[in-house]
């Protein structure tokens, strides 16, 4: 089915959920998550009475990381628990109502992970936390598989292998259920055959999903975790050393002049080496373009400082 | 002998990719190459996968130690040194059409 002009298709299935999940924000699944990268109208992705998710329990737009910020106490709402960014600590431990682990989400060779109020081990420039629980490091196979199993459980050739199992379970009692009736008789055979295998491939249709809610927002570039290089001040990089907008063309500093000369020998003074001095030594305090010596460049302009 | 180059070359630009507006502009772009035509024809190459256009380079000049570029392009030449698939941008000396 198609919603607005988006040609995304959803299963019907997923659609009745992701409905569902945007009409109760409270319960830990904002409506703007899941809407702009389904190809759902702003319409369909605005809450119950067409209130947007932003009215909702004063929360703004997305924050850092993407989460939203409650404008009455200044916390991040990272789903499982609230995030205070001034400390950088959450406000709970993070526990599991339905393990008996007391750090069911640490991993027991990092100790980092054993403190169960810092947020993303402390290393909040190299990671980011999805749900309040999770590095993404650590949590990216399992939201990944979640999401997945999500959109297949929903789609049609999901509920055809799903009907279908449920289908051959039964009838697998209605076997078994005969078998030990003909037990019962002299002539029965009492064989059970076994469920017969689902005819259609496990896959996902609707190709492969996000392997974590934070790349469904997408258009944040590479991170430096994953990049292939890393600058001299930590941002990520592409194979060939250059920073990356958010368009995917090169970042870059930019210097207007008014005619192409001036543009040609400022970039040309630039790549011979011909940087420019501070000659403070005659009458008012000035500077021209010299050469690789530090000698005046003949016939340069002397520019002089601005007036303070 | 493959060398790290500085070529100052004239580029043309998508509309709105620079933050004045204007679409030419100047650079000095530091990449590795055997020579001043290798090193054109790859940066030329690379210029065109975001749709930028290499008009001229004005000069190919070997990274030389020595020079004093200037913060940033001396940055960008230690960048470089670093990683032989370097192909870096400095600062756009840009301007408007007469």
């Amino acid at each position: 089915m198609q919603l607005g002009s988006s040609t995304t298709q959803i299963p019907d299935g997923l659609l009745a959920a992701m409905t569902l999940l945007s009409e109760k924000p409270h319960q830990g699944v904002p409506s703007w998550n899941l809407a702009p990268h389904q190809g759902i109208d702003e319409r369909n992705s605005t809450a119950a009475l067409g209130l947007r998710a932003s009215e909702h329990l004063n929360r703004v737009w997305p924050r850092y990381t993407g989460k939203e910020r409650d404008t009455e106490s200044g916390n991040d709402y990272m789903f499982a628990r609230y995030y205070n960014s001034a400390t950088g600590r959450f406000l709970s431990p993070d526990w599991d109502a339905k393990s008996d682990d007391p750090v069911p989400y640490a991993k027991l060779d990092d100790p980092q992970s054993l403190n169960l109020y810092s947020y993303v081990l402390n290393n909040p420039v190299g990671r980011a936390d999805a749900d309040g629980h999770c590095v993404e490091d650590f949590c990216i196979v399992e939201v990944g598989a979640a999401i997945a199993l999500f959109h297949f459980t929903a789609s049609p050739v999901g509920q055809k292998i799903i009907h279908d199992g449920v289908s051959a379970t039964v009838s697998v009692i209605e076997r078994a259920g005969s078998s030990i009736a003909g037990l019962l008789h002299p002539d029965g055979s009492g064989q059970v055959p076994p469920p017969p295998p689902p005819s259609v491939p496990v896959s996902s249709p609707q190709g492969t999903p996000p392997s974590s809610p934070t790349e469904k927002r997408g258009g944040t570039g590479p991170k430096a975790a994953n990049a292939p290089g890393v600058s001299a001040g930590g941002q990520a990089t592409d194979e060939y050393g250059r920073k990356r907008g958010p368009s995917g063309k090169p970042q870059i500093n930019e210097t207007d002049s008014n005619t192409r000369e001036g543009a040609g020998n400022r970039s040309l003074d630039e790549g011979s080496g011909k940087v420019e001095h501070a000659n403070p030594a005659r009458g008012k305090p000035h500077f021209h373009p010299t050469d690789a010596q530090g000698n005046k460049k003949p016939g340069s302009t002397h520019h002089n400082y601005p007036d303070n | 002998m493959t060398k790290l180059w500085i070529a100052n070359c004239e580029i043309r630009v998508e509309a709105g990719d620079l933050p004045s507006g204007s679409t030419l502009a100047f650079s000095n772009i530091v990449t590795w190459g055997d020579d001043p035509e290798q090193v054109t024809e790859k940066i030329k190459t690379d210029l065109a996968r975001f749709n930028w256009h290499l008009i001229a380079c004005q000069r190919v000049d070997p990274a030389d130690d020595d020079k004093d570029y200037g913060d940033e392009l001396n940055e960008l030449v230690i960048q470089a040194q670093g990683n032989p698939n370097a192909i870096l941008l400095g600062r756009f000396f840009s301007y408007r059409p007469d």
